[in-house]
């Protein structure tokens, strides 16, 4: 692991300066970007989202058909929602809908005949009469027993086994489900030697609470000014740094700010320009020394709808004079060394977490590996491009490694899907919070979390009196 | 008053097979306009049931479930969104679609005229 390679003793720090000192070379690694999908060619928004749903349902089809023959024999039918005849045990393909009485709905809020309230904050809008229905082109179909629906949410595609039974008609009784299979992995070529993948996210810069003295602490580590010799040489393995979303912090976002009126506001910056020539000092101090990747998140001055466009060049002028630093989208997808990573900024676990039962953000992660898309509650809850001939986010093969970015503490794991192959599956952490980032090894496919901590104790200053 | 219909006002648009059948309430003032119409129909009724036919052909194309939904995007982004997915659309439409690229009749679907 990357302490290990550390030397025992920290001789070398404690010596005279010397003239020469060692100076170790950043490994280099080879790169491939497969993002070209996330990027928006044109912006037309005057489209509605049936196409998207249209489209992910077309593209999944015949992978759900093939995991259904797998499962349940090659002679099993499969049959659209209009073909269904009543007691016929058949295979139907569609995607999913959670009617949710708690969803928020503009319509409801303007609605005048209900003189509602707007509804109140929640972290959770899932209960108890949520109901799943299956929709394919044409039909839908409430769906009954074995499906957990508090566990599932909109925009999934699944196929279920089950029949219409004659005195229930309108409902579809599962008997079994199965989602689709995951592509077959391109192997990993060996390597010999240890390379690294720095993740780090929700830097939160800009907040009352930013942490600088461990972000500076991170920058010093990553370029190799932190440690002794023994350190440094491992350092030197780290090939590139991922900032995986929420750079700047919630608080940069002032909304009463957009609400006053402009007198007011004339002079004022706002304060994420502030922010941003903080992120720009930091990310100057990484991209002079190794290739850096910042992802938008949330909060960053992005678009809001997923996928999030690049952020724009001329915000950190420092940075980008040097050709290592990238700005790229949220999804983010390449490849280094022949390592498939595919990782976010956090929006589609964050959007899961509110629509489902779910508490565990790992298991939501390992939930979209196993549906086969990386963002289903898409379009519905979560902000999208009205897509028409394309849904990017359908999984085109499987990653090796997935992260998630801004999640609220350090998780990591390894995901075997039923074919055997294995996914490293990781929660990137809020760095504002836990001050923790992590390290992928290359060659091992293993993570491990770096925690910087600065606390000065009490009782150290009194043992010096 | 008794005999202002609505119909004076608001001239009824009827194709041009229809209007030669029927006969319908008119002021004097309007009389004039559709038989000149009716008489013009009879001798292009041969080109104009063509582009009848073409804008059928390319209507049903619209309608057709298996090529996804129409509304928002033209007929030929769509075509091309059908054959990626090899769901064989005729090539007969595409055809037509490029001939006429310049008549949004043609390239743009059934309900174009309605905004979102």
């Amino acid at each position: 692991m990357f302490c290990s390679t550390v030397s025992q003793d920290a001789g070398g720090l404690l010596c005279e300066p010397t003239e020469r000192s060692k100076t170790f070379k950043r490994s280099v690694s080879e790169y491939t970007d497969h993002s070209e999908r996330f990027k928006l060619k044109d912006r037309t928004f005057a489209r509605q989202y049936a196409h998207m749903y249209a489209e992910r349902l077309c593209v999944m089809r015949p992978k759900l058909i093939e995991a259904a023959k797998k499962k349940w024999g090659q002679n099993v039918r499969t049959k659209k929602l209009f073909e269904l005849k009543a007691e016929e045990k058949v295979v139907v393909v569609g995607t999913l809908f959670k009617h949710m009485e708690l969803q928020p709905s503009i319509l409801k809020e303007i609605s005048n005949e209900h003189n509602l309230m707007p509804q109140p904050e929640r972290a959770k809008f899932i209960d108890e009469a949520d109901e799943l229905i299956l929709e394919d082109e044409l039909q839908r179909i409430l769906l009954v027993d074995k499906l957990d629906k508090r566990a599932l949410v909109t925009g999934v595609v699944v196929a279920v086994y089950g029949m219409e039974p004659d005195e229930d008609r309108g409902k579809f009784h599962i008997e079994d489900y199965c989602f689709a299979e995951l592509e077959t992995q391109v192997p990993v070529p060996v390597k010999e030697k240890d390379r690294y993948v720095a993740l780090v996210s929700g830097l939160d810069i800009g907040s009352k609470s930013e942490n600088m003295m461990n972000l500076q602490l991170l920058a010093d580590l990553l370029s190799g000014q932190l440690g002794d010799e023994g350190q440094q040489e491992a350092a030197a393995n780290i090939v590139r740094v991922i900032v995986a979303g929420n750079s700047l912090s919630q608080d940069t976002r002032d909304k009463n700010q957009m609400k006053q009126a402009k007198y007011l506001t004339k002079k004022t910056t706002a304060s994420s320009v502030e922010a941003v020539k903080s992120l720009d000092d930091i990310l100057v101090q990484l991209a002079a020394s190794m290739e850096v990747d910042l992802m938008p998140g949330e909060f960053d001055p992005a678009n809001h709808t997923l996928p999030q466009q690049p952020l724009h060049r001329c915000m950190f002028p420092q940075a980008t004079m040097y050709p290592t630093m990238h700005c790229v989208t949220n999804p983010y997808d390449f490849s280094i060394d022949g390592v498939r990573i595919l990782g976010t900024s956090g929006q589609n676990v964050q959007d899961i977490y509110r629509f489902s039962c779910l508490e565990d953000h790992l298991q939501m992660l390992e939930n979209t590996l196993i549906w086969g898309h990386i963002a289903p509650t898409a379009p519905d809850t979560l902000g999208c491009y009205p897509y028409y001939d394309e849904d990017p986010f359908i999984l085109p093969e499987c990653p090796h490694v997935y992260f998630a970015g801004s999640m609220p503490s350090y998780q990591s794991k390894v995901f075997r899907d039923s074919k055997g192959q294995k996914v490293l599956l990781i929660n990137v952490p809020r760095f504002s919070q836990t001050s923790t980032c992590v390290l992928v090894n290359l060659r091992t496919l293993e993570c491990q979390p770096v925690t910087f901590d600065m606390s000065f104790q009490e009782d150290s200053f009194e043992g010096e009196k | 008053m008794s005999s202002d219909l609505i119909t004076d006002h608001f001239r009824q648009k009827r194709t041009t097979r229809s209007s030669a059948k029927r006969t319908e309430p008119q002021s004097t003032q309007q009389t004039a306009k559709p038989k000149s119409v009716q008489l013009g129909a009879d001798k292009q009724s041969s080109s104009k049931s063509e582009t009848e036919n073409d804008l059928d052909v390319l209507k049903q194309f619209d309608l057709n479930w298996e090529y996804g939904p129409c509304t928002g995007i033209t007929r030929l982004q769509r075509w091309n969104r059908a054959s990626k997915h090899d769901l064989n659309p005729p090539v007969a439409v595409k055809e037509l679609i490029l001939s006429h690229s310049d008549d949004s009749m043609y390239t743009h679907c059934l309900w174009n005229d309605y905004e979102l």
